[in-house]
């Protein structure tokens, strides 16, 4: 059952199945890696603001209204 | 003349390469502290003479951001693109590569920050990686200099391959393929600036760093720019130029017309640099002699904070907090560059994509942040009465920042769009590109101020010779005496405020107000209106109808803020 990525846990593992939104949110998440297939890990979120995750070796930071629309099935918690 | 673009991410050393191969005549770079702006200068490359041009950092040539649409419209203009890539994070940066070797343009790739790969366990194929691209590879590293000689050498070589489009669904799975077959990474141990990197987006820690680095940051602003009055300006002015002057004012005699434009009033038959108000006095003496200092430990503080990478977390850090007052965490860096220059600050707005957004960052900036001119005045006037009457005049535009941010936020129409960023990892800074940054910057400050001061001092003279002012002073001195608590004579200070803050809150100074009326005059005349050159960033940036909202916006909170401190405190 996928799951947004502000609901992963932190420390978790998962591979994105859906980027829900329109074209500039789309194309904006996916220059920085973040597309279907892609895997990611939850490294950190900061209370009310952004989820940190670690993608294609780098950090990228996601606001949450961003993070809410990115669907993730979760590979290992 | 042929033009060399520098492509890339940001944050992977492409303003070190460009400085590094053209050498120190930068010739038109515009004003910094902004992402859309650019840098180029000549350069020469076997014997041709070339235009190296600073594209602004972007991620895609899908373009997302004002930045990245200047990157794709300076493209089509280029006759060779050199890909800057940052070695250690090599899959996300080849986003950009493919994209670029989909564009009719000849390609040739920089592998830069090459030396920290060892150091991060990264191994990388170049011959292969070369072979996968199409296009020839060069490992470089910029600060050092390592391979630049080969990269310029290579630049002849570089290839059009103008490759099918494809999706981003088909990139990301291609670069999977391209770095399986040539990155290799080992297993390494965190580094220092690693460590460090963690802590300070840490969900608690990162606040304690937040709060030791600004507040070691506005110490050091002050340690460096009182030591440099004390031991630089100050004896230039009192020893130096004040025996010239005096022999002036004697020639030209007290009284005369032109005694008082250049040198002013004789305070006590003295020249007295702050209240003479003389072009050759104060209007020299306020930005050189008092701002000048602060402005240079700001600026070299700033670029130091900019440079490491520090400021991206500073953003990350803090969305969570903006987000509640309407903003998001990327306005942390337009609201802190307002610290030095409003002017800055406000073409830093531009990082900002929504016009809304761009519309409440720049009025709670030209409001509640003081530009370092006005806070070095601000310093001078009320620190021989008591710092904690500083304090409170920063904790009351604090407070005003603050409440307009929740009040725009519910008035304003439109889209935020939410933070998204990578997080750069820390770096030493390089003293040339800091160097030629800061020399940028200052020179910026003497070429906007010093004009508008000198002809700002003049006019007023004229003026008041003509008997202007006093008519001015008759007509507003109701709103001012009775609502403010002011003197009608503060209503020259709140209109020379309109051209420059510093002067303004420097003619405070004659007045012989109380604390009271100081701490409301300052706060004020930061509020009330934008100085000139806001003024004009502010019309060019928000457009004629925002302008004048922001602005009405401005003189009601002033007017609202002086009137209720008048009466509380």
């Amino acid at each position: 059952m996928p799951i947004a990525l502000d609901r992963m846990t932190k420390g978790s593992r998962g591979r994105i199945v859906e980027v829900v939104g329109g074209r500039g949110a789309v194309l904006r998440l996916s220059a920085q890696g973040i597309v279907p297939g892609a895997t990611v890990v939850k490294t950190s979120e900061l209370r009310g603001g952004p989820v940190l995750l670690r993608v294609g070796g780098t950090q990228v930071a996601v606001g949450r209204g961003l993070a809410r629309h990115v669907l993730v099935e979760v590979i290992t918690a | 003349m042929k033009k060399i673009l520098l492509v890339g991410n940001p944050n992977v050393g492409k303003s070190v390469l460009f400085s590094k191969i053209t050498g120190i005549n930068v010739h038109c770079s515009n004003y910094p502290g902004t992402t859309v702006e650019y840098s180029c200068g000549p350069s020469i490359i076997g014997t041709e003479e070339v235009e190296v041009i600073d594209v602004p950092g972007s991620y895609s040539l899908d373009p997302t951001s004002k930045a990245e649409e200047v990157a794709v419209e300076m493209l089509a203009q280029g006759d060779v693109a050199i890909n800057v890539v940052d070695a250690t994070n090599l899959e996300r940066n080849l986003y950009l590569t493919l994209q670029l070797l989909e564009w009719d343009i000849p390609v040739i790739v920089a592998l830069n920050i090459w030396d920290e790969t060892k150091h991060r366990g990264i191994e990388i194929d170049v011959e292969k990686l070369a072979e996968a691209l199409g296009v020839p590879v060069i490992p470089t590293n910029a600060r050092s200099g390592f391979g630049l000689d080969k990269l310029v050498h290579g630049i002849s070589r570089a290839r059009n391959l103008e490759m099918p489009s494809l999706t981003a669904h088909e990139r990301w799975p291609k670069i999977g393929e391209i770095i399986a077959s040539v990155q290799r990474i080992h297993h390494h141990h965190h580094t220092f600036l690693e460590r460090l990197e963690d802590v300070s987006i840490h969900p608690t820690g990162g606040f304690f760093v937040a709060a030791a680095v600004l507040i070691a940051s506005f110490g050091l602003v002050r340690v460096i720019a009182e030591t440099l009055i004390r031991y630089v300006m100050d004896p230039l002015f009192n020893v130096v130029y004040l025996p010239l002057l005096s022999a002036v004012s004697r020639t030209l005699g007290s009284g005369s017309l032109l005694h008082d434009i250049l040198i002013g009033k004789l305070i006590g038959g003295e020249i007295d640099f702050i209240q003479s108000f003389g072009l050759l006095t104060t209007g020299f003496y306020v930005p050189v002699g008092m701002v000048l200092p602060y402005v240079v430990s700001f600026y070299f503080l700033l670029g130091l904070l900019e440079d490491i990478g520090y400021l991206p977390r500073l953003a990350i850090l803090l969305d969570g907090l903006m987000h509640r007052i309407g903003l998001h965490g990327y306005s942390v860096i337009p609201t802190l560059l307002g610290l030095g220059c409003n002017v800055p600050a406000l073409l830093a707005t531009r990082v900002l994509d929504s016009k809304r957004e761009r519309f409440i960052v720049a009025t709670m900036i030209s409001i509640g942040v003081p530009c370092v001119s006005l806070q070095a005045m601000i310093v001078g006037l009320l620190g021989p009465h008591g710092m904690r009457y500083v304090a409170l005049v920063y904790l009351i535009l604090l407070l005003v920042w603050l409440m307009l941010g929740f009040i725009l936020k519910f008035f304003t129409r439109g889209m935020l769009p939410t933070l998204l960023m990578d997080i750069p990892p820390y770096r030493l800074p390089y003293m040339r590109t800091l160097l030629i940054k800061f020399r940028m910057r200052t020179l910026g400050f003497l070429k906007e101020a010093l004009p508008v001061v000198i002809i700002g001092v003049a006019a007023v003279n004229l003026l008041y010779a003509l008997g202007v002012l006093d008519g001015l002073v008759r007509l507003t001195s109701p709103v001012v005496t009775r609502l403010l608590g002011l003197p009608p004579e503060a209503v020259l200070a709140i209109v020379i405020g309109f051209l420059r803050k510093d002067i303004g809150v420097g003619m405070l100074a004659p007045l012989n107000m109380t604390i009271k009326q100081l701490v409301i005059g300052s706060t004020t005349l930061a509020m009330f209106f934008p100085c000139v050159a806001t003024f004009v960033v502010l019309f060019k940036e928000l457009g004629t109808l925002d302008m004048v909202k922001s602005i009405g916006i401005m003189i009601l909170t002033a007017l609202a803020v002086g009137g209720l401190l008048n009466l509380v405190l």
